[in-house]
């Protein structure tokens, strides 16, 4: 499995149009709606490489999201 | 559904079956009035409830069961797992003492909403295990909502006086002890995983039964066996009102264990004693506190106020943020990403590719707090070349 962070900037005033477009997909594990440089930080759990660039497609056609970054996870410690 | 919701949504629904439970077990001790024997009766008729509601909760289709709906980990009742079983025998043996120990509490008092209370000084003892075993220790915050929480459930017990010593003895060196043993051992069963799945709450309830049952068995042996007797004789005549205890029992222990693995045990239970003040509720509206002494109302009063502000404060205080850090050429980011995961009140911790090289998740009751023992930590790191905090406002969590 591969994990990844997935950074989204928003237009302007988009931010509760787009988490909930985004809490429609299945493989998002978290959604955060944060202050700074972007406005939504997602968390994503997808089988290979293909499907995490379909989740890419798919978040980069919400009406509202102008930009996305993905970091995806090398290794990960969890509580 | 948002992670936090379904965490105060499970307990305190937790918390109205609890409420419910304590009035059967008040009208029970009157029937009864041997601890030992409504025990081993309790847990009899309970694996019997427990069989029938494993056996409902693993219909389902083939790939979801009904039981999946109350904990997506579950799929069916299994047979216990090498590594549990230590885990279970101690929770078992908790769960054992601590029932006893609280139904010899009705002897003392008839008023379920004086006896319930004494369960909550658990939380002092859960907050004394975990400032030594849990990576993320209990904060000052939740310390004082947790001891407002303690001081107010005990004032809420106070219906004709101060306890006797002797059942002051059963709560602060039996019942409480054994309580926190059993809700530690049940949170450590929680967080193990099998085959990538967390272990699930409906399974675990199922075995803690069993394993309660035997050693309530062992214990009437040992000390009374006329108990077991006793209880055999009960339980034909009052099946249906000891049924309908271990019944909304056994669910208000699944939602609470699910709830444990979500958050701490000291928070989860601070966050269930909301039974108290229905249980209050419901001894009211059944006239078991008609004609208490005005002192002894306005006592209860204030412990409902301070049970509330210790259950509110812990509720809406927490902050969660974001921490990007980038490195300096040639670290061994690894090393580094493990010295983070060493700092508390970190979530997560992990080495990503791209703009950032470590994205950690951060846990605080306040920001200042995060600053002081977070931040200023990393900075100080010789490998870190630049950090970036960013709060959340606003969380979604599939759980």
């Amino acid at each position: 499995m591969i994990g990844a962070y997935i950074m989204i900037l928003a237009s302007p005033g988009t931010v509760n149009g787009i988490v909930k477009e985004l809490r429609k997909i299945e493989q998002i594990e978290n959604i955060s709606v944060i202050t700074g440089e972007y406005d939504i930080v997602v968390r994503v759990t997808v089988e290979n490489m293909q499907k995490l660039a379909d989740i890419t497609d798919m978040i980069n056609i919400v009406n509202g999201v102008s930009k996305t970054h993905t970091h995806v996870i090398m290794r990960e410690q969890r509580a | 559904m948002r992670k936090r919701y379904l965490f105060y949504l499970l307990l305190f629904t937790a918390a109205i079956l609890d409420a419910i439970t304590a009035l059967f077990d008040a009208r029970m001790m009157k029937i009864v009035s041997d601890p030992l024997a409504y025990a081993d009766s309790f847990f009899i008729v309970g694996m019997l409830v427990c069989m029938l509601l494993g056996l409902f909760f693993s219909t389902g289709t083939k790939n979801r069961s009904i039981g999946s709906l109350v904990d997506p980990s579950f799929k069916r009742i299994r047979m216990i797992k090498k590594e549990e079983l230590l885990y279970h025998i101690l929770a078992g043996a908790g769960n054992a003492i601590t029932t006893i120990a609280f139904f010899a509490l009705f002897f003392s008092f008839t008023d379920p909403s004086s006896v319930l209370p004494f369960y909550q000084v658990v939380l002092l003892y859960l907050l004394f295990i975990e400032a030594f075993s849990e990576k993320n220790a209990p904060t000052i915050a939740e310390i004082e909502a947790s001891v407002a929480v303690v001081f107010g459930a005990i004032m809420m017990s106070m219906t004709e006086g101060i306890p006797e010593t002797s059942a002051l003895i059963i709560v602060f060196l039996i019942m409480n002890p054994a309580y926190a043993l059993f809700t530690l051992y049940q949170r450590k069963l929680k967080s193990m995983t099998f085959g990538g799945k967390s272990n699930d709450a409906i399974n675990i309830r199922f075995w803690n039964v069993f394993f309660t049952m035997v050693f309530c068995l062992l214990f009437s042996l040992i000390i009374s066996p006329e108990s077991i007797l006793l209880a055999f004789d009960v339980i034909p005549q009052n099946f249906s009102l000891i049924a309908t205890a271990t019944t909304l029992s056994t669910i208000s222990y699944i939602l609470f264990i699910r709830a444990l693995g979500i958050s701490s045990a000291s928070i989860a239970q601070a966050v269930k004693s909301a039974s108290l003040v229905l249980s209050l509720i419901f001894s009211l509206l059944m006239g078991q506190l008609a004609g208490i002494d005005s002192t002894f109302a306005l006592l209860k009063f204030m412990g409902i106020i301070l049970v509330v502000l210790g259950i509110v404060d812990i509720s809406f205080t927490e902050v969660r943020s974001f921490l990007f850090i980038r490195l300096k050429s040639g670290q061994d980011s690894l090393k580094l990403m493990q010295k983070i995961w060493a700092i508390k009140g970190i979530d997560s911790v992990a080495l990503v590719s791209g703009e950032y090289d470590i994205i950690a998740r951060i846990r605080t009751r306040t920001l200042g707090k995060g600053y002081e023992t977070i931040i200023t930590k990393i900075n100080s790191m010789s490998e870190v070349s630049t950090t970036h905090w960013e709060s959340v406002l606003k969380e979604w969590e599939t759980v």
